[in-house]
């Protein structure tokens, strides 16, 4: 049928064994759920100072407008600071839900 | 058996429908799979029994292919993302595809290696499609650490990511190293780069796109008018990186490397070098790979002085492609390739002794009904699927492709010859390039002529 020589079966036969294997190998290996380990990039990666970032950083985060942003700086001068980003409430114009939604590309230093 | 890979690939398609058609769980079929292969080392001195036992391994080799295609992994980046979440990650990972400037931002494909969020870090893997605004310095290797939120796009519309992560943040984006991935690619895509640098400073941006398109396999750029009348006429297939291109980069590898006096053997691992690096300039797609791996394995035919089977090839190909991504199967560019080429290659030969064409002795008439011949034959074989898929049938592409694949052969020659000379004799590229232009005018015009003929093609 196929018209192999006895030697191009030996050779097909071994192919076939080592495609099986490495399916099988491929498929247990996506059953391993990865195990939790302790945080190791920086806790602030990426996230924005909000006591040193101008104005056009802050406003590169989603949800913070050209007049939001103002005001923030504006509290920041008048308060001499935040001492944590939850401060971001006393803010005039920020809602509880836009603060959940930018709270996580902030941080205090 | 002439063509016993045929025989292979077609029941490992029959195990991937299976698999398609039916669910299956993986380890009984792999027991059984696994039972035959060791009867089959006891029958090796039984033609007819180790071969039926073979393709039966085959067969399941195919539908557990599939299977495991199917099964997303327990590390899998897409195991964190839903349509509605507004966790921000943490990931860790390179930069796996040439990244692409549009809009003010970058959009990527980014191979996640390590996820972090809450008070746990986790190995990761799998793809995410990017799309960062601001940056444009990034390139394919970097090693890069992201912060966003995660989403599963309502349309899979980038490729092979399932997940996609936007990045709005400039600081959201912060650039490790740049030694991850592989050597060959970044060589591919710094080719890729300056290539189409040269089409824009050479070329009208119309003439560039379609060069784009043509040559590099970036369809993104062209028209979506030029692209509606290629669709009507049934000559969008020249946009595709095919068997034509990998001959042209093959004959013209073939040339430079026998004009530098390397020996006949050397030159054919020069050629199939170059052929992959194509492959890869041209983005691999399904029928750029089937064109270089049916290459490779006719040059290798040459190579141990044996006589090419292109039907032998073609199954080489199609396996080749399967045994990487068996879902390949069921994707519309995969049919078409291969429908195409076999329906050639079986009808072309038939039709030529139908209607007696070596009694004809005029070289030129001869050539015409060649090329009318296998632009029926090409028709013949794809129309259905055209018609199945994108609810079209044009009568007018057997017309059409006789004048049109002529021309767009003389646009990838013109538009290659460029790019060769643009770097070894830069004065003497204007002249490759106006004949470009022309031979890209000649083509749309003709395009739009034919799409204009009445009863050129019908809508359904």
């Amino acid at each position: 049928m196929l018209n192999f020589t006895y030697e191009e079966r030996k050779a097909a036969l071994a192919v076939i064994i080592i495609y099986f294997l490495g399916l099988g190998v491929n498929f247990i290996s996506k059953q391993v759920a990865p195990k939790a380990s302790p945080l190791c990039f920086n806790e602030n990666l990426g996230k924005i100072n909000l006591n040193a970032a101008d104005k056009k950083l802050l406003m590169s985060i989603s949800g913070i407008g050209e007049k939001l942003s103002r005001r923030i700086i504006d509290f920041r001068e008048a308060s001499g600071g935040f001492s944590c980003v939850e401060d971001l409430m006393s803010v005039k114009g920020m809602s509880q839900t836009k603060f959940i939604k930018i709270k996580d590309y902030l941080f205090v230093q | 058996m002439k063509n016993p890979l045929c025989c292979l690939v077609v029941c490992f398609c029959l195990g991937t429908i299976y698999v398609y058609l039916f669910k299956i769980p993986f380890w009984p079929y792999y027991i059984v799979g696994a039972v035959l292969i060791a009867i089959g080392a006891f029958m090796l001195n039984q033609r007819l029994g180790f071969d039926i036992l073979f393709l039966a391994v085959i067969f399941i080799s195919g539908a557990l292919s599939l299977k495991n295609a199917y099964t997303i992994s327990k590390a899998d980046i897409s195991r964190y993302a839903y349509n509605r979440n507004d966790t921000v990650y943490a990931l860790k990972g390179f930069i796996n595809s040439r990244p692409v400037i549009k809009d003010g931002g970058v959009s990527f494909i980014f191979r996640a290696e390590e996820v972090q969020f809450g008070n746990n870090s986790y190995k990761t893997c799998g793809d995410v499609f990017v799309y960062a605004k601001g940056q444009n310095n990034l390139s394919y290797g970097d090693i890069l650490l992201l912060l966003g939120s995660l989403y599963k796009p309502y349309r899979l519309y980038k490729g092979k990511a399932f997940v996609a992560m936007r990045i709005k943040n400039n600081s959201a984006l912060v650039a490790l190293n740049k030694n991850k991935g592989s050597l060959f690619k970044k060589l591919a895509f710094y080719f890729k780069d300056k290539m189409e640098l040269i089409f824009r400073q050479r070329l009208s941006p119309l003439a560039a796109s379609i060069n784009n398109a043509m040559i590099l396999g970036e369809k993104k750029r062209i028209p979506a008018a030029v692209y509606d009348y290629m669709i009507k006429t049934g000559t969008v297939h020249i946009m595709v990186v095919s068997g034509f291109h990998v001959g042209v980069i093959a004959f013209v590898a073939g040339i430079l490397l026998k004009i530098l006096r390397i020996p006949r053997r050397i030159r054919y691992f020069g050629i199939v070098f170059c052929l992959i690096m194509y492959c890869f300039i041209s983005g691999a797609s399904t029928p750029a790979v089937r064109a270089t791996v049916m290459s490779i394995f006719l040059i290798a035919g040459y190579f141990f002085q044996r006589e090419p089977d292109i039907v032998n090839s073609l199954s080489l190909a199609a396996l080749f492609i399967m045994v990487i991504n068996p879902k390949d199967l069921f994707s519309i560019s995969f049919q078409l390739s291969f429908i195409s080429v076999f329906s050639i290659t079986y009808l072309f030969p038939r039709l030529k002794l139908l209607f007696r064409l070596e009694k004809i002795r005029i070289k030129f008439l001869s050539g015409v009904l060649d090329s009318f011949l296998i632009s029926l034959a090409a028709w013949v074989g794809t129309s259905g699927f055209i018609a199945y898929y994108f609810k079209i049938f044009s009568p007018v592409a057997v017309l059409a492709n006789i004048f049109i694949v002529p021309i767009a052969s003389l646009v990838i020659l013109s538009g290659l010859s460029m790019l060769i000379v643009s770097v070894l004799l830069p004065p003497l590229g204007g002249a490759f390039a106006a004949f470009n232009e022309v031979s890209v005018f000649m083509l749309l015009t003709l395009n739009f002529f034919f799409s204009n003929l009445p009863f050129a093609y019908y809508f359904f």
